[in-house]
């Protein structure tokens, strides 16, 4: 079998390859909001501590 | 047993853990997601009805699976926070919402996909996918409701009702094509006794869906984490666990 065809998967390659881009852009997202959102967390208890030991 | 449940819900130990977990669960999540996509679009042979189309079932059903389980996951904990007055069985929760959200846009899109090759149609209001777009605008109003209060043990508890309530939604989704005519295909894998497919093409669906099972474990550490920092804020113990992290 050939690159092309494999590609192809008969008539049906533009509906699976549209799935499975759709599946794979969605577990980015999600995994990418999530680890955005901790470090936004992160930092902004980081700067709470700078504060606390500057006004302690 | 349960002395390590009682330890678990210390936020500083649960942040700890969920720390050292997250990596674990998401290699192991990518090898085997990427196994199983390979398994699914290669070697798997093509299906004598649906021929090479039916490659979409790979990530459509553990999608479908998936937006069904998170929320069971949601609702215990949130049973749990409300029954025992657990904070951390409240942050589980609420992180389970948006990962939960994600996989049912997932099922209903990729089923979408889906149904234009095999039915004709993007769309049709049949039971299952009527069903699955309400797991949908569950997810949703609960991220909504819980966003609405601007006290968090409100918004634990209003939210809690809605994730607990909303778990009827669950067999009906599971059991809409059993119960009523539905355009959607019967399930093939969760069948009592003997399931209706190959092993050739059985293994990747088996695989993907425990890759998203630990995706889903990886995100949730993270997610957790966050709810964690949020909720404790005033906690002795945070500005030294932020340092190392």
């Amino acid at each position: 079998m050939s690159l092309r065809e494999f590609l192809a998967m008969g008539p049906y390659g533009g509906y699976i390859w549209a799935c499975y881009a759709v599946t794979l852009a969605m577990l980015i997202f999600s995994a990418w909001s999530a680890r955005r959102s901790l470090r936004e967390q992160i930092a902004a208890a980081r700067r709470r501590a700078e504060m606390q030991k500057e006004g302690a | 047993m349960w002395l390590w449940f009682h330890k678990l819900s210390s936020p500083p130990y649960a942040y700890r853990v969920a720390t050292l977990l997250r990596p674990w669960f998401f290699w192991s999540a990518m090898a085997l997601m990427l196994f199983a996509a390979y398994g699914g679009l290669v070697l798997a042979p093509p299906d004598y009805q649906q021929k090479d189309a039916f490659r979409i079932i790979y990530v459509h059903a553990p999608a479908a699976i998936m937006s069904l389980q998170v929320y069971v996951v949601m609702a215990i904990a949130a049973a749990v926070g409300i029954i025992w007055r657990i904070k951390l069985a409240h942050a589980v929760a609420a992180a389970c919402a948006p990962v939960g959200a994600a996989f049912t846009v997932v099922a209903l899109a990729t089923g979408s996909i889906y149904g234009k090759p095999m039915w004709g149609t993007w769309w049709e209001w049949d039971p299952r996918i009527t069903s699955e777009l309400i797991q949908l605008f569950l997810y949703l109003g609960y991220m909504a409701l819980r966003a609405s209060f601007d006290d968090t043990q409100r918004a634990d508890r209003a939210s809690a009702i809605l994730a607990i309530v909303g778990v009827v939604n669950v067999p009906i989704v599971k059991y809409s094509v059993v119960w009523w005519n539905s355009l959607h295909q019967a399930p093939t894998i969760s069948k009592i006794g003997k399931p209706s497919i190959e092993l050739s093409m059985a293994w990747p669906l088996y695989t993907m869906l425990l890759g998203f099972m630990l995706y889903f474990a990886a995100v949730l550490c993270d997610r957790v984490r966050g709810e964690i920092l949020r909720r404790e804020r005033n906690a002795s113990w945070l500005p030294e666990t932020v340092k190392t992290s």
